[in-house]
């Protein structure tokens, strides 16, 4: 049902690809994509490249696709499994997103997270009381998973 | 009495006692009653040994008067002797007489050293009295004990000289002093460092003189003091020794005591309310003795250990037992605590208010028992709350009845009353708290008591019975926690390496824990399983019910429903009634169903349904969807078989009303349809967890329905009536269908890379042990999942292959068939495509996991629909997983498993055949289309607009049919989030006509290549 849609958001994130950002089919399944995110530079996971699994679902795009992190991330509103919790993604999904944009929305999360309603509530909470701290973390994380 | 003399004449005698060498009790203990009773105890005799109704040999009675001499004969002189006999035999003090057990021999000595006017007179009554009561200060018997036995002489005596009425007045004078000293000494304010009062002496006599007693009374003012007095010394007994107490005396006496109409009549004047803030639960009782009386309960702990001492080595058939054993005891209670309420209530319109008034108060200090964690030490115990829902429920039942005729005596403004109980912060059945504070702001008149006690039972059904039931299910978590820790502890103990004495130390503690939490549990059975005291309740639910909906509705029955009708607007008295009118009676109905079948087998009330049916077919009188999706637990309890302890299985309860009831069988049906849509929105955090089970109930139910025919005959005529509303429902099932089968399937894919250690796209962990670990976490998290997706997914599925079967055009709409065509080739191609391995894992049968079965239900969606061109057309157009060869396989495993009947294998291939030929008309569509300009493309779908339509507020065109498919799951505008509607949606013509203009001129172009 959504071919057309999904093969027209891969000639264009090919055409114009988003700075940061890449994704395309990880084989021949063209509903079965990687993504890659450059953590910011100016947070805790920068020069960390960060994967990403994405995943069509069958009544794609009027439901939201479903991505999650393959690669280990010290985020508040990201967990072990790669979970990752943005509106956008569940309830203020919209047919109009696409995949570039979600992207980029994953992007200013890594810069900007939302403490207040967290996946993981230590990171959370580390996050809100120590500051300098989560953001040790964070790049001790950074540096041994994302980095290489 | 007048008040200087009383006082008079007590300072006098605590002024004879105190020259008296006294051991009284330590007169500081706040609480002297029980305390000092249990020490003197092993000094008593078991039982009070006075008084004995029999003549008590010890006493002579020297004035007993031989064969009675004619009343003209008695000689003044003779008359003085009799008086003197009569004081003496009475109080017991001849000369060297020894009462029973006090020595009163000196007693005459004492006598004349106050009174040398021997013989005794009834002027000096006073002098003799305070004489032998000195005396008996120092005895273990009581002041009343002796008081009684006196009274008890005196009647004697006045029967044997009833023939004589000058003897006759002089024992009547006696008797009089009797009542007289009686009086003073009958409340408990000065007594009660004696524990001398009246209520102790009722207390201790076995038999209690009630004419001696009832003579008191005859005084007012001896009512305002010592009724309340009495009920004190009561209650505190009962709640200092509970089961250990002589309970059913004191009932007994209580009750007797309010049958003296005066004390009934007086008692709000006798005992007015304490209610303070800073009140304790515990001194709230105490300072409201009447209340404490209805803290005597099996629930209570001591209570319950002392029947449950060992719950955990009791069997099952044991603790049974004991409950069975219990629960007549606790029911003679409750109706001896509704004989009083009774009692009070019919005194006088002020003592109704009162006991009302008591009641009400007491309700509104425990609205905190519906807290998720309660505070046991700022409410009211479950025992104690549940013993006023009966009382009150019982003093509704002359007017519960389901004929709907004494609705109108119960007043929908009720709440606007100042005599209301508080309903701050109360959700409403609508009403948000503004509207519900100014609605309130105007108060009402006076209640009646039918609106007053009707009210007051369905708060205490909230907060007395269905919190008791939220207690049990928190009961239950405990012991399984601590059972669960035991265990863990165990485990440690055989590891050895924690020291023994320390283990031994944990478990006894925890092992006292778990005893506790046993023992409460197995006591709630004493109550909540018992049918006498739940049928009431039972009925009682219905009837509140059922009141709610004529309060919405003010017509009886309610649901005489003209098709097509909405119900109207609620009235604001109606949107202001609290939410627990109905909450309440659900939880409670929901436990009977699953608990207590006896009553609900006897008492059928398809009312419950009638219910059901209407606050889901008309959403306006509920807001909350939690409490919707509550009120189909009845349904779903009442259609469940229900296996019997002999192994077989009775129907269902509303079995009979799903085949006979016609309002059940013309609405159940679009009900339970309705609230399966509408709990896709809730705005609740718990939504999306509330959905799926809410839903998983809808499911069943209509399970059940579909035995019927007549509900299949139903849906046709109701999705021909109301397309809209089906179609929403049908994309729902769609979506769920879509996202559960979508979830289970990624999950078994992901259990089966755990079981096989594949799970290679992580990147590898320094600390390798850390990892197993977590992979472990990961492993036990997706194989739960897995389970309640597949549950839920295959639910789903049923339920889409009953309504394409019954309905199938409602699946043929452009926006819905092919996201439902596009949805059953991505599943076929999971269970029969070449990746359909990645679903083997370990012990499928674990999570319920049966591919074939999944299978066989899919493919009978697709031969529901097979007759329809659009279907065959959309299957083919799903450019994502259709192939002629995935049907072909499909045939096979098929045909090789026997999953289907031979025919639907006949259909099946047919089915195939078709699509191939709609495969090739579709190529060749597309073909001669060609490249199309942007413009005519869907924004969203990126295919060829068949009917271009303007969105009014974000002004993009796109296909009808994708706005409509988009609306079905979220009436917004996709492009700026806008609500929208699709009668809102315009369409563009001109660009319609542009598009079909270069369809022919396509068209026209390939014909032309081809020739």
């Amino acid at each position: 049902m959504a071919l057309k849609r999904i093969n027209k958001e891969l000639q264009e994130i090919q055409r114009d690809p988003p700075s940061s950002c890449s994704a395309g089919p990880t084989g021949d399944d063209l509903y079965h994509w990687q993504a890659t995110i450059v953590g910011p530079s100016d947070s805790p996971y920068s020069q960390g490249l960060f994967f990403l699994d994405i995943h069509f679902p069958p009544d794609y795009p009027f439901k939201p696709p479903k991505v999650a992190f393959k690669t280990r991330i010290y985020h508040p509103n990201i967990n072990a499994n790669g979970s990752i919790c943005l509106d956008i993604l569940k309830d203020k999904w919209s047919p109009a997103l696409t995949i570039p944009k979600v992207l980029l929305s994953i992007c200013s999360l890594l810069d900007d997270p939302n403490p207040d309603d967290p996946l993981v509530t230590e990171i959370a909470d580390l996050y809100k009381e120590n500051r300098a701290k989560f953001d040790a973390n964070a790049r001790e994380w950074t540096r041994k998973y994302a980095v290489n | 009495m007048d008040d200087d003399i009383r006082r008079q004449r007590l300072a006098r005698f605590a002024q004879i006692a105190e020259t008296e060498e006294r051991t009284l009790p330590d007169t500081a203990s706040p609480k002297p009653h029980a305390p000092q009773q249990q020490a003197q105890a092993p000094a008593k005799p078991e039982k009070p040994p006075q008084p004995e109704p029999q003549p008590a040999p010890q006493v002579r009675i020297p004035a007993k008067p031989s064969p009675s001499p004619a009343p003209a004969d008695l000689t003044p002189e003779q008359l003085k002797v009799y008086e003197s006999r009569a004081i003496a035999s009475i109080l017991g003090v001849a000369m060297g007489a020894v009462n029973n057990t006090i020595d009163l021999s000196e007693t005459a000595q004492f006598v004349e050293d106050f009174d040398p006017q021997w013989p005794f007179q009834l002027a000096s009554f006073d002098v003799y009295i305070f004489g032998v009561l000195g005396k008996i200060i120092h005895t273990p018997q009581t002041l009343f004990g002796y008081l009684f036995s006196c009274w008890d002489r005196a009647s004697r005596m006045a029967r044997a000289a009833a023939t004589v009425p000058a003897k006759l007045e002089i024992v009547e004078g006696v008797r009089e002093q009797l009542v007289y000293y009686g009086a003073m000494f009958g409340c408990a304010d000065e007594g009660e460092a004696m524990h001398a009062d009246l209520g102790a002496g009722i207390y201790q006599a076995s038999f209690p003189p009630w004419d001696y007693i009832e003579r008191m009374f005859e005084d007012e003012d001896n009512v305002l003091t010592i009724a309340p007095a009495v009920v004190k010394h009561m209650a505190l007994q009962l709640m200092q020794s509970g089961y250990k107490s002589n309970y059913h005396h004191i009932f007994t006496s209580v009750e007797r005591l309010f049958s003296i109409k005066i004390v009934a009549q007086l008692y709000h004047k006798a005992a007015p309310i304490h209610d303070s803030q800073e009140l304790t639960p515990m001194r709230f009782l105490a300072s409201n003795p009447l209340l404490g009386l209805f803290s005597f309960s099996p629930l209570d702990v001591p209570f319950c250990m002392a029947i449950f001492p060992s719950p955990s080595t009791m069997t099952r058939e044991q603790i049974n037992r004991v409950v069975a054993d219990t629960q007549p005891e606790t029911l003679l209670i409750m109706n001896r605590l509704f004989s009083i309420a009774d009692k009070v209530v019919r005194g006088s319109p002020e003592s109704r208010s009162y006991l009302m008034s008591l009641l009400t108060k007491t309700l509104n200090r425990n609205r905190g028992r519906m807290a998720m964690q309660v505070d046991p030490n700022k409410v009211h115990g479950d025992g104690f709350m549940l013993n006023i829902t009966f009382v009150l429920v019982k003093f509704c039942m002359p007017f519960v009845d389901f004929s709907g005729k004494s609705l109108s005596k119960i007043s929908v403004e009720f709440f606007r009353s100042p005599a209301a109980q508080d309903l701050t912060d109360e959700t409403r059945l609508v009403a948000d708290s503004n509207e519900s504070a100014e609605w309130s702001s105007k108060s009402s008149g006076d209640p009646n008591f039918v609106s007053q006690v009707f009210f007051l039972a369905a708060g205490y059904l909230q907060y007395g019975a269905a919190a008791t039931i939220q207690a049990e299910k928190t009961l239950k978590r405990q012991v399984e926690a601590f059972t669960d820790r035991m265990r863990q502890v165990e485990e440690r103990e055989a590891s050895g390496q924690v020291p023994a004495p320390m283990i031994a130390r944990v478990k006894q503690q925890m092992q006292a824990g778990l005893d506790l939490f046993k023992a409460r549990l197995a006591a709630l059975g004493c109550v909540l399983l018992s049918e006498a005291v739940m049928t009431p309740i039972y009925e009682f639910s219905t009837f509140v019910l059922i009141f709610v909906m004529h309060a919405a509705r003010s017509e009886y029955p309610p649901l005489s429903i003209v098709d097509g009708e909405t119900g109207g607007e609620p009235t604001p008295a109606y949107r202001t009634l609290p939410e627990f009118l109905v909450e309440a009676p659900v939880a409670v109905l929901v436990y009977i169903m699953q608990n207590i079948t006896g009553i609900v087998r006897r008492d059928v009330r398809s009312e419950q349904l009638e219910a059901v049916i209407f606050f889901l077919l008309f959403p306006q009188y509920i807001k909350n969807p939690y409490l919707k999706s509550r009120l189909v637990e009845l349904p779903f309890y009442g259609c469940m078989d229900q296996l019997t302890t002999m192994g077989g299985s009775i129907e269902g309860f509303f079995r009979p009303a799903f085949a006979n009831h016609p309002v059940v069988q013309r609405y159940l049906l679009r009900a339970l349809v309705k609230l399966y849509v509408d709990m896709e929105q809730t705005g609740r955090s718990a939504q999306f967890y509330e959905k799926f089970s809410t839903r998983e109930l809808i499911s069943y139910i209509i399970d059940v329905l579909w035995n019927y025919p007549v509900y299949r005959l139903r849906l046709e005529e109701e999705s021909r009536d109301h397309p809209e509303f089906f179609e929403r429902f049908v994309a729902l099932l769609l979506n769920d269908s879509t996202y559960l089968l979508d979830e289970a399937l990624s999950k078994l894919q992901e259990i089966r890379r755990l079981q096989l250690g594949e799970n290679v796209e992580r990147p590898a962990n320094e600390e390798g042990g850390n990892e197993e670990e977590e992979e472990e976490g990961q492993l036990a998290a997706a194989e739960r999942q897995v389970k309640s997706f597949l549950h839920l997914g295959s639910k789903t599925v049923d339920l889409l292959n009953r309504f394409t079967s019954s309905v199938p055009e409602l699946f043929l709409k452009k926006e819905i068939i092919d996201r439902l065509a596009s949805m059953l080739n991505y599943n076929l191609v999971a269970l029969v495509g070449p990746k359909c391995r990645e679903l083997v894992v370990k012990t499928p049968q674990e999570y319920g996991w049966n591919p074939r079965d999944l299978l066989a239900r899919i493919a009978q969606v697709y031969l529901n629909l097979r007759q329809s061109d659009d279907f065959v057309r959309a299957l083919v157009r799903d450019g994502r997983s259709f192939s002629i060869d995935l049907f072909q396989r499909a045939s096979s495993i098929l045909k090789k498993r026997s999953l289907v009947s031979p025919q639907a294998i006949k259909e099946w291939d047919q089915l195939t055949a078709d699509a191939e030929g709609a495969q090739q008309a579709e190529i060749d569509a597309e073909a001669e289309l060609g490249e199309i300009p942007d413009e005519f493309l869907d924004p969203l779908m990126y295919t060829l607009m068949e009917d271009p339509v303007i969105l009014p507020s974000s002004r993009v065109t796109m296909d009808l049919s994708t706005i409509k498919a988009h609306l079905l799951s979220d009436p917004i505008d996709p492009f700026n989030r806008m609500p929208l509607k699709i009668e809102e949606v315009v369409p563009n013509r001109e660009l319609y006509e542009r598009i079909q203009e270069f369809k022919r001129q396509r068209k026209a172009l390939r014909s032309h290549s081809t020739t």
